[in-house]
């Protein structure tokens, strides 16, 4: 697979191919939660002596991003990389100059979460030319119960517009179909239905299904080529009933 | 659409209007509620309706007067500080009697304050705000769909009382995900609006839409008719909901997204076998004085919580009228209580009523 193209038919035998993985996406896909548990696996695969960086670039949404979880991560062996001090509660157009540092380093893993939309997707335009250097996976995120991205038209016009301001090609595409708690196999179906649609008109395979751990061992039987990716929630809201 | 959708809080509001009848917003960007007006300007193309981002909120909210003068279903939305520029606008649309419905996502104040959550603007929303004798109807919604539903009814409530809503919410509840649904309320008798400005075609009068009222009689006698209004939203708008108040002995009073962390705290005191219950307002104002007060004979105590350095409990305190302590807890600044706090705080006020 080379950068800049088309990767080829077919499904991510793992969720993860190369050492940089984009995740982009519409406003509230599970962008975040993707990247986190990305970032946890990535770790798990990894030698412990590799340094893994999850880089926040989430800069047009104020709350509920990877930075909340800095600490948490830390203690798990995965750095946050995002603005610092009291720059992190804002919303400003302001990253850290170690962003570039992390992408060009060749011996980590990186993980990125890049905000929302085609807005949150313009962040990472900034870095496409230092992230092209090398085979990357660019995933992005659908959730067809989310208002923007219920049929393919809605994900192709969102795509179109993603890849031409992070000047990025999406590799695969992320099933991450759900109503939160209320996420039920047929809700995965349609997910994977979507998929299939998006695979026939763009050709950009279905990469893996993310989903609760609970519902792996069905997501397993019915979907046996697809990797998948066990969702760890870490995004909770502070009543924690959800 | 009637299947479960997954939405953030300011999305869910925006559909929820157009569902409404909404059919013109006029608004100005302003963190945490960004996402209302960008979903707007999604949708209300695709709905024939109108968008526009005004070159302030002084201006979007004089374009909500407008377009309520004419008798369109109008919304506008911003966070505290933009909420603070369009109080001027809010006491001439309570003024002219204009239906419109106005959502404040708070954010950490005072002046620009900080972009996380807040309850910070209570004050503002039910004791004025603007100038003048005028009340709004506000609604405080605690989940994406209890959100869906009052600003469905926050039009007609505006339509039939004549009078500008507000729905009042926090960063959390514009930010957060949850599943919503879009169901048809039952509708409401609602009065023609035979007063807007919509040409003589229709009637042989001219129809004014002001708020200026030059002699002092005249002036009495319209904000006499605007309490008389007040009065009757008063008598049929209160809404409350009470989990375990029956047996409580302390009840915590909290309304929005305080309340759910409340309910958690509520909950787990509960297994631990203490009385404890939770009174959530649903309008702020009219303030829900007759069920609070029902409450006071059973229960030794009241605890108010809110994010802010208290606010509501001036009204907690007006209900219960001195017949029982009123305590208080609070965050600030876009710090949210955790339910730990509450519940020792629940704790420390129960052992003083033993």
């Amino acid at each position: 697979m080379c950068c800049g193209e088309r990767s080829l038919p077919g499904t991510m035998s793992e969720p993860v191919l190369n050492r940089v993985s984009v995740i982009v996406g519409g406003y509230g896909s599970g962008k975040t939660e993707v990247a986190i548990n990305l970032s946890l696996y990535k770790r798990a695969k990894s030698d412990p002596d590799t340094s893994v960086e999850l880089i926040d670039l989430d800069i047009v949404s104020p709350y509920f991003r990877s930075r909340d979880q800095l600490l948490q991560l830390k203690a798990c062996g995965v750095a946050v990389v995002a603005p610092e001090g009291s720059l992190r509660s804002a919303d400003l157009p302001a990253l850290p100059a170690v962003v570039g540092g992390s992408i060009l380093r060749r011996d980590n893993q990186v993980i990125i979460d890049v905000g929302g939309d085609p807005a949150g997707a313009t962040a990472l335009g900034r870095y496409s030319g230092d992230i092209k250097l090398e085979p990357v996976d660019v995933l992005m995120v659908i959730n067809p119960y989310r208002p923007h991205t219920r049929t393919a038209l809605d994900v192709l016009n969102l795509l179109n517009l993603i890849e031409q301001k992070s000047r990025l090609r999406t590799t695969a595409f992320v099933n991450n179909a759900n109503l939160m708690g209320l996420t039920e196999i047929a809700h995965l179906e349609r997910g994977q239905r979507l998929l299939g649609e998006l695979y026939a008109q763009t050709g950009i395979p279905a990469g893996f299904i993310s989903c609760m751990p609970s519902l792996v061992p069905r997501v397993n039987a019915l979907w046996p080529q697809n990797a998948v990716l066990p969702l760890r929630l870490t995004m909770h809201p502070p009543w924690r009933d959800a | 659409m009637s299947e479960r959708v997954l939405m953030k809080g300011n999305e869910a509001i925006a559909e929820a209007a157009i569902q409404a009848g909404c059919r013109f917003f006029f608004g100005y960007p302003i963190t945490p509620q960004n996402e209302l007006p960008e979903y707007m300007s999604r949708r209300m193309p695709q709905v024939e309706g109108t968008f526009l981002q005004a070159e302030s909120e002084v201006a979007a909210i004089n374009m909500v007067y407008g377009a309520a003068g004419a008798g369109a279903r109008v919304m506008t939305s911003s966070s505290s500080p933009g909420i603070s520029l369009k109080q001027e606008g809010i006491s001439y649309l309570a003024g002219a009697e204009l239906p419109a419905v106005i959502v404040n996502i708070v954010r950490g104040g005072p002046g620009l304050g900080s972009i996380q959550p807040s309850q910070g603007a209570y004050f503002q929303a039910v004791k004025g705000g603007g100038h003048g004798d005028y009340r709004l109807l506000v609604l405080a919604p605690a989940n994406l769909q209890e959100a869906v539903d009052l600003v469905t009814e926050a039009f007609d409530l505006a339509d039939l009382y004549r009078n500008p809503v507000l729905i009042l919410g926090d960063g959390l509840l514009g930010q957060m995900m949850e599943p919503v649904e879009f169901r048809k309320l039952p509708s409401r008798e609602l009065p023609p609006k035979t007063w807007a400005t919509t040409g003589m075609r229709h009637h042989p009068h001219k129809n004014i839409i002001n708020s200026l009222v030059l002699d002092a009689p005249g002036l009495e006698k319209h904000i006499l008719h605007l309490q008389e209004k007040y009065a009757r939203m008063n008598l049929h708008e209160q809404r409350a909901k009470s989990l375990h108040c029956a047996d409580a002995e302390v009840v915590i009073v909290a309304y929005g997204s305080t309340a759910r962390i409340a309910k958690t705290a509520v909950m787990s005191l509960r297994q631990s076998g203490l009385k404890v219950g939770l009174f959530r307002p649903v309008t702020l104002w009219p303030f829900p004085v007759n069920t609070l007060s029902e409450l006071v004979p059973k229960v030794k105590a009241f605890l108010t919580v809110e994010m802010n350095a208290g606010q509501m409990v001036e009204d907690v305190k007006l209900a219960v009228n001195g017949a029982r302590p009123v305590h208080f807890y609070g965050r600030m600044g876009g710090m949210v209580p955790t339910p730990e706090e509450i519940s020792s705080e629940c704790v420390r006020v129960l052992g003083g009523v033993r």
